[in-house]
């Protein structure tokens, strides 16, 4: 063998490298931005929240958090819990609803909830995914 | 002989004796000198030397008259020896002039004579003179007694002339001076007769009948006024103690009245004091040998007095002094002590005086000293009674404060004053009354200052002072259980303000504000008046102000019915002090009124 054909394989295998890393990000982006309501709802403005909840009543917003404690548990409504918003750290109270009771949520578990202001400023979850 | 001597004693008392008064009245229908100021006769008890008089007793010994003129003797001066001397030669000079182997008309007038020599001295005080004149005006009344015997004799010649007359007239005109009748029976003739010549006789007869008569009558009435006077003088000496001047009065009334008589004339009341204690009559015999022997007895009486207080008995000798004294208050043996003797007398009798006055007005403490002094100076002073009085009345005192200070104890109002004034009653002067009166009053005022104080800084919530100062109130509102209960909420609710504080303080040594916060917030909700409590909360605030500021928004936010932000807040300040029990409470509230249904 020649050394060129030797030189044309080595930038091959390259290119496939890079191709692979490539849709290695994609796949994250996508998994991480969630489907649909989750990729396209805002953040919630966890600062805003905890001082003027109900201005912000009737919106729904993402909420990328860690469990934090279990508060309470209603079997009509749910469960109250809090959980740490990942950037800046604040804890905020959320009401998981009953439609995700088969959910374990354990403490220190990431998720992201799609959530909503309901009458008295508590925010309710109507979507629960684990990123 | 002892009730007569009693009687001397008292006759000064009775008739407030100093200077002889004048012998003119015959004593016995006068009026007395009690009569004259209208109060009773006096009583005797001669066995307790006791006298009842106006509804009052005194002793003898022991009354104020007698009192001022024993002391009276006692201060003063000793008589000059060469007067005492010389005054007493005079005297018994009289007395052998006068006596009855010796008496003679030469030598009643030496003795006369020396009457006036005696009355210079001062000791004498006059009597003699008195006596000289005395005699001076019984002499006198006798010379008139002589002219009225010669006017007798002259009207009794007269009466003769007169009757021999009225004879030689009645045998000339034939009249029976019988029955005035003429022999032959004209009995005109007869009335003619009369009235020219036998009435003028008859009747001048008749007067000089009743002139022999008058002069009869002032010759008995002028010799017996004299010897009644004399005898009223030698009465009023014995009764003033005089007795040398009774033994020269008497010598002197035997020489005068040829003693004509013995008996002593006297008026009812001075024959009832002499007949009552000598069982007979007063004879000028008796008053003599009554005051010889009073003469001897207080001679007797000062020499066992000096005995006595060689002795250093001087209670007893003071005793015998007095008796001594009394009897012989003017004899010129009594005036020759010593002077210094007097004084120790004196000394004794003042200092006894201040025990019994001591005792008197309860003053017990100088009451022991004078006890003390006396047992020093008096070998033969009893004790035995004032000392009983002393310490009985201290001990009933001292029991009497002893239950004041437990009625003080135990808040017993009533019980302290009563005993204070029982104590008081018993030893007014009590120095251990003064201290403790004296305590339990600035206790008073204390108390009183305490409640008003307690009362004006509750009413101000002002606990902090009350706390500060709780021993003086403590004590203040012992005896008010209303204001008690009172005191004691607050000093509990201080406690419970100072236990906060001292936790806080611990749990911030461990770096803990938001902690020591908390600890102290939830007293200082329930005590908001508090400054110190407040000040210490002021600071932690400062120190914990992220999880303060949490805690209060959290309230905040609850009470204007933002629950999720209220439970928002609650959850951060968990966060930063998960011990929080504000935080935890807040949560499971809030939690219960977001799931009402939550378990």
């Amino acid at each position: 063998m020649s050394r060129r054909t030797r030189s044309s394989s080595k930038l091959t295998s390259l290119w496939l490298l890079i191709l692979a890393a490539g849709i290695c990000a994609g796949g994250y982006y996508f998994l991480s931005s969630g489907k649909g309501p989750l990729r396209t709802a805002q953040e919630l403005d966890a600062v805003l929240y905890a001082s003027s909840a109900g201005t912000l009543r009737g919106n729904t917003y993402k909420l990328d958090a860690h469990v934090d404690n279990m508060i309470a548990v209603s079997p009509a409504e749910g469960r109250l819990i809090s959980v740490r918003v990942k950037e800046g750290s604040a804890i905020l109270p959320l009401l998981v609803t009953k439609e995700f009771n088969s959910i374990n949520l354990q403490k220190e578990q990431h998720y992201l909830f799609l959530v909503e202001v309901g009458d008295k400023g508590l925010l309710h979850t109507k979507l629960v995914n684990k990123p | 002989m002892k009730r007569l001597f009693l009687v001397l004693l008292i006759a000064p008392v009775i008739l407030c004796a100093g200077e002889p008064a004048p012998a003119s009245s015959s004593g016995g229908s006068s009026p007395t000198f009690m009569d004259s100021l209208g109060i009773g006769k006096p009583g005797v008890d001669a066995a307790n030397e006791i006298i009842s008089w106006n509804g009052q007793n005194w002793n003898v010994s022991n009354n104020r008259l007698f009192e001022s003129q024993f002391q009276e003797y006692l201060s003063a001066p000793e008589a000059s020896d060469v007067t005492i001397v010389a005054y007493g030669k005079t005297l018994v000079q009289i007395r052998e002039l006068l006596s009855p182997g010796k008496v003679s008309p030469q030598g009643i007038d030496e003795a006369f004579r020396l009457l006036t020599v005696a009355s210079g001295f001062e000791m004498d005080a006059k009597l003699s003179q008195v006596i000289a004149s005395q005699v001076f005006m019984s002499w006198k009344s006798q010379q008139n007694t002589l002219h009225m015997q010669a006017a007798g004799q002259s009207l009794q010649q007269e009466r003769n002339r007169l009757e021999w007359n009225l004879k030689q007239v009645t045998k000339s005109t034939g009249l029976d001076a019988v029955g005035g009748v003429n022999r032959s029976g004209n009995a005109s003739a007869r009335q003619s007769i009369e009235g020219a010549e036998i009435q003028p006789i008859t009747t001048r007869l008749v007067e000089i009948e009743t002139l022999i008569k008058k002069n009869d009558l002032n010759q008995q009435y002028t010799g017996e006024q004299a010897r009644l006077d004399f005898q009223v003088l030698i009465t009023q000496l014995f009764l003033q103690r005089r007795f040398e001047h009774v033994q020269i009065a008497v010598d002197f009334y035997r020489c005068v009245f040829s003693a004509s008589t013995g008996q002593v004339k006297l008026g009812e009341e001075a024959m009832n004091l002499f007949a009552k204690t000598t069982g007979g009559s007063p004879t000028l015999a008796t008053i003599d040998s009554a005051a010889s022997e009073a003469i001897q007895k207080v001679k007797t009486g000062l020499r066992s007095f000096e005995v006595m207080l060689a002795n250093r008995q001087l209670q007893s000798a003071t005793k015998r002094l007095a008796e001594t004294f009394m009897i012989g208050q003017n004899l010129p043996s009594m005036q020759l002590e010593p002077m210094e003797q007097k004084q120790r007398i004196l000394t004794f009798v003042q200092t006894t005086n201040l025990l019994l006055s001591a005792i008197e007005v309860k003053d017990y403490a100088s009451a022991e000293t004078a006890v003390q002094q006396l047992r020093t100076t008096a070998t033969d002073f009893d004790a035995t009674k004032p000392n009983a009085a002393i310490q009985t009345s201290k001990v009933a005192a001292e029991m009497h404060l002893a239950k004041a200070r437990n009625a003080a104890v135990a808040g017993d109002k009533q019980g302290l004053e009563r005993e204070l004034q029982a104590a008081a009653e018993i030893w007014p002067t009590n120095p251990q009354l003064k201290e403790l009166s004296a305590k339990i009053f600035a206790q008073a005022d204390v108390a009183a200052q305490a409640l008003a104080d307690f009362d004006r800084l509750n009413s101000q919530k002002n606990y902090r002072q009350i706390y500060d100062d709780k021993l003086r109130f403590i004590a203040a509102t012992a005896m008010y259980p209303d204001k008690q209960n009172a005191l004691k909420k607050v000093l509990d609710d201080m406690v419970e303000i100072e236990t906060a504080i001292q936790r806080s303080i611990e749990i911030q040594k461990r770096g803990d504000n938001a902690g020591a916060w908390e600890s102290i917030e939830i007293v200082a909700r329930s005590f908001p008046d508090d400054t110190k409590l407040n000040q210490f909360r002021a600071d932690l605030t400062l120190k914990a102000a992220t999880f303060v500021n949490l805690i209060k928004n959290a309230e905040q936010y609850d009470k204007d019915g933002e629950p999720a932000c209220a439970l928002t807040a609650y959850l951060e300040a968990q966060r930063i002090y998960p011990y929080s029990s504000f935080a935890k409470e807040g949560i499971i509230r809030l939690s219960k009124q977001i799931l009402p249904d939550s378990q």
